[in-house]
């Protein structure tokens, strides 16, 4: 039982991670638009003269054409799609951070074209240096949670049904939402009412909703993740020691 | 086939590049025509493999403490060079003119395969930037995305120290007709233009 033959031509693309492979190819693992993650080899990409050179590079919107059968597939042809992007050194970590979260979390060979669609954004938007970093990586991690199925509860009291009051304080309940608690309620993830609205309404200006936004969206990623942590995050935080 | 002549097949497939078929003709050939060269293979990889550590200055290849680069005293010891990998040192030495010396990091930082400051004795860089002596810094790491990043972060140690850092500079290569060159590299050798 053989699987079909593909054969996609100019797909938009983005490169999530590469790994030398054999003597002078590359294996790359791909976030397409229609076909969700793909993994690909493209043959002979560390020669001198191959036409691949200097575009396989994360974080670049690409075109790209492959045939194939089975999980690996061979890269045919590779051009950079629109303009490059060339990102700062500064945004560079988080950028890559989006790519772990992907690598992670999105399967082979299922679209996600809203995930897709906002991967490009975001990586549009780093290659910014001033941009607010935090606001692109949790509006990213938002949008990537409820695409994978888990719509985050942010307008209503998941017990009581009662809408978020700012002034209020909640804990999250996993696979539940946001139930009312008092201020002094220390056990499981507690924010405020605040920064549940502001986490609804894509506004990351307030430090203090920032804060309470990273904690949930990390509460709520953990257990997606597992155990395994984040390798971007830990050298990141690495980095900040030195 | 025998044992052993499976073992040996098997052994040569560690090498890059070096499918079943390859090391099936490696194999024989060595057994066939080349018993002596063969023989002396083994000996100095078991040597090499014994004796080659790490220069504790530079981290290069070296069988001595100090490779003969940091232990040669004409060299310019207030410059250092810092590159990737041993074979880029190497370029580096042979097709340039610089004199002075180097820092192999033996990788580059690689957020998703794990690879951080420690894998690359970042904190040796700085022990060495911290002794004092330095004035300028070149950081010749590739230029793809892992070692852009990689150089970001050593320009950032290097700076807060107060030494001099330069990046090699990217671009269209020699003789290279700019409708061949790569898009990549033609975006980064215009935006990395100086004044003539
Ligand atoms: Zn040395």
């Amino acid at each position: 039982m053989g699987s079909p033959t593909s054969q996609v031509e100019l797909q938009p693309a983005y490169i999530l991670h590469n790994h030398a492979y054999a003597e002078s190819s590359v294996l790359l693992d791909v976030f397409t638009r229609d076909f969700g993650r793909v993994s690909l080899i493209a043959k002979g990409a560390k020669r001198p003269r191959s036409s691949f050179r200097g575009i396989l590079q994360a974080f670049q919107p690409l075109l790209i054409s492959w045939r194939g059968k089975g999980q690996v597939h061979t890269l045919v042809h590779a051009e950079i799609d629109s303009s490059l992007n060339t990102l700062p050194a500064k945004t560079m970590m988080s950028a890559f951070y989006l790519n772990e979260l992907v690598m992670r979390l999105c399967h082979q060979g299922e679209a996600m074209d809203t995930v897709f669609s906002r991967y490009g954004d975001s990586i549009l938007a780093l290659s910014n240096p001033d941009v607010a970093i935090e606001a692109i990586l949790r509006s990213f991690e938002k949008v990537l949670i409820s695409e994978l199925g888990y719509q985050l509860v942010l307008h209503n009291d998941a017990e009581s049904g009662e809408v978020i009051q700012s002034q209020n304080y909640y804990r999250y309940v996993p696979d539940k939402g946001p139930v009312q608690v008092s201020s002094d309620s220390v056990q499981g993830l507690v924010i405020t009412g605040e920064s549940l609205l502001a986490l609804q309404s894509d506004s990351y200006d307030n430090p203090r909703c920032l804060k309470d936004i990273k904690r949930l969206m990390r509460f709520v990623l953990t257990p997606l993740l597992g155990h395994k942590p984040l390798r971007s995050r830990e050298l990141y935080r690495a980095l900040q020691r030195n | 086939m025998s044992k052993l002549l499976n073992e040996l097949i098997e052994s040569l497939r560690c090498l890059p590049g070096v499918g079943p078929k390859t090391a099936q003709r490696m194999a024989f050939h060595l057994l066939e025509r080349n018993r002596d060269a063969a023989r002396h293979l083994a000996k100095t990889m078991e040597r090499s493999l014994d004796d080659i550590g790490h220069c504790q200055q530079c981290r290069n290849f070296s069988e001595a403490g100090l490779c003969d680069i940091c232990a040669n005293s004409a060299r310019d010891s207030s410059l250092l060079c810092v590159v990737e990998s041993p074979a880029d040192q190497h370029a580096v030495e042979h097709a340039t003119n610089f004199r002075g010396l180097y820092f192999v990091l033996m990788g580059r930082l690689s957020p998703l395969d794990g690879i951080g400051p420690d894998e690359l004795g970042l904190d040796q860089l700085v022990k060495r930037l911290d002794q004092g002596g330095i004035n300028e810094v070149i950081v010749a790491t590739n230029s793809t995305v892992e070692g852009e990043t990689t150089a970001h972060y050593i320009s950032e140690l290097v700076h807060q120290r107060q030494i001099k850092v330069s990046r090699i500079a990217h671009g269209v290569p020699i003789g290279g007709e700019l409708e061949h060159v790569d898009s990549g590299t033609l975006s980064r050798a215009f935006s990395g233009r100086h004044l003539v």
